[in-house]
């Protein structure tokens, strides 16, 4: 298995996790779908998370450009800015913004 | 009483820090030897994460949502919850994922990192993220555990 093909799905794990519990906040009905579908939202989004990740590692590994020289910082950038942009969207949320 | 589950919780997951702590130094100086030791601590590190997120999901679940989530909302700082919880509940999804990152880049590129520096340091950013996310949630687990004991302090009733 090639690491880029371990970043770039990370990266886009991320991405998924970030847009759908973001998704989860605003659509009432896609919250309450994880619910009834997993047991939990929580529990669906990490479910998710992991046949999402299994999904993009399969694609990437196909893809020649996984062999070019690994970098991290678009991977550190992505799971910093993830991390922010939910953290000041609860924050957001909190202060009744939406 | 505190449930022991959150303790269990807590101690894996310090421990999967120190085992990316340990990929970070150890990829500092490297040799063959110090390659194989990375992989094995990355190894302990990505078991470590996927249990702290089995422990964390069956607490998380079945006792901090029916028990400490009330106490805490109807507390002097239900932000605790609204905030700090809701954010370590999600960004904590990002942390398996880079814990098996730095494993595959590790077990793909063996003995490769002793010459690479660009591949090295791109595992040791990793590492370093795995180490500075997992310290950020125990600092918000921490603030969590505060508001809850706070509110029993008080005697807030959910």
């Amino acid at each position: 298995m090639r690491p880029n093909a371990f970043l770039r799905s990370t990266e886009l794990t991320i991405l998924f996790v970030t847009v759908l519990t973001i998704a989860a906040e605003f659509v009432p009905a896609l919250k309450q779908a994880l619910a009834t579908g997993f047991s939990h939202h929580w529990i669906g989004k990490g479910v998710l998370s992991i046949i999402f990740f299994g999904l993009c590692l399969l694609a990437f590994e196909k893809m020649k450009t996984s062999n070019a020289p690994i970098k991290a910082y678009r991977t550190s950038a992505v799971a910093i800015i993830g991390s922010l942009i939910l953290t000041l969207f609860f924050v957001a949320e909190y202060l009744g913004v939406f | 009483m505190v449930h022991p589950l959150i303790g269990v919780h807590a101690a894996i997951g310090e421990l999967g820090v120190l085992a990316f702590l340990w990929v970070f130094i150890e990829l500092m100086n490297p040799s063959a030897q110090g390659i194989k030791r990375c992989k094995k601590a990355a190894i302990v590190g990505v078991v470590c994460f996927l249990t702290v997120w089995v422990t964390g999901g069956i607490y998380y679940v079945m006792y901090y949502g029916p028990q400490v989530k009330p106490l805490i909302l109807a507390g002097p700082q239900p932000w605790a919850h609204k905030i700090v919880m809701e954010a370590k509940e999600h960004i904590f999804l990002f942390l398996p994922f880079l814990a098996i990152s730095v494993l595959g880049a590790i077990s793909s590129l063996g003995n490769s990192l002793l010459k690479d520096k660009n591949a090295r340091r791109t595992v040791q950013w990793l590492s370093a993220l795995c180490v500075i996310l997992g310290m950020a949630m125990a600092l918000m687990g921490y603030l969590i555990s505060t508001a809850a004991r706070l509110s029993l302090e008080l005697g807030v009733k959910p």
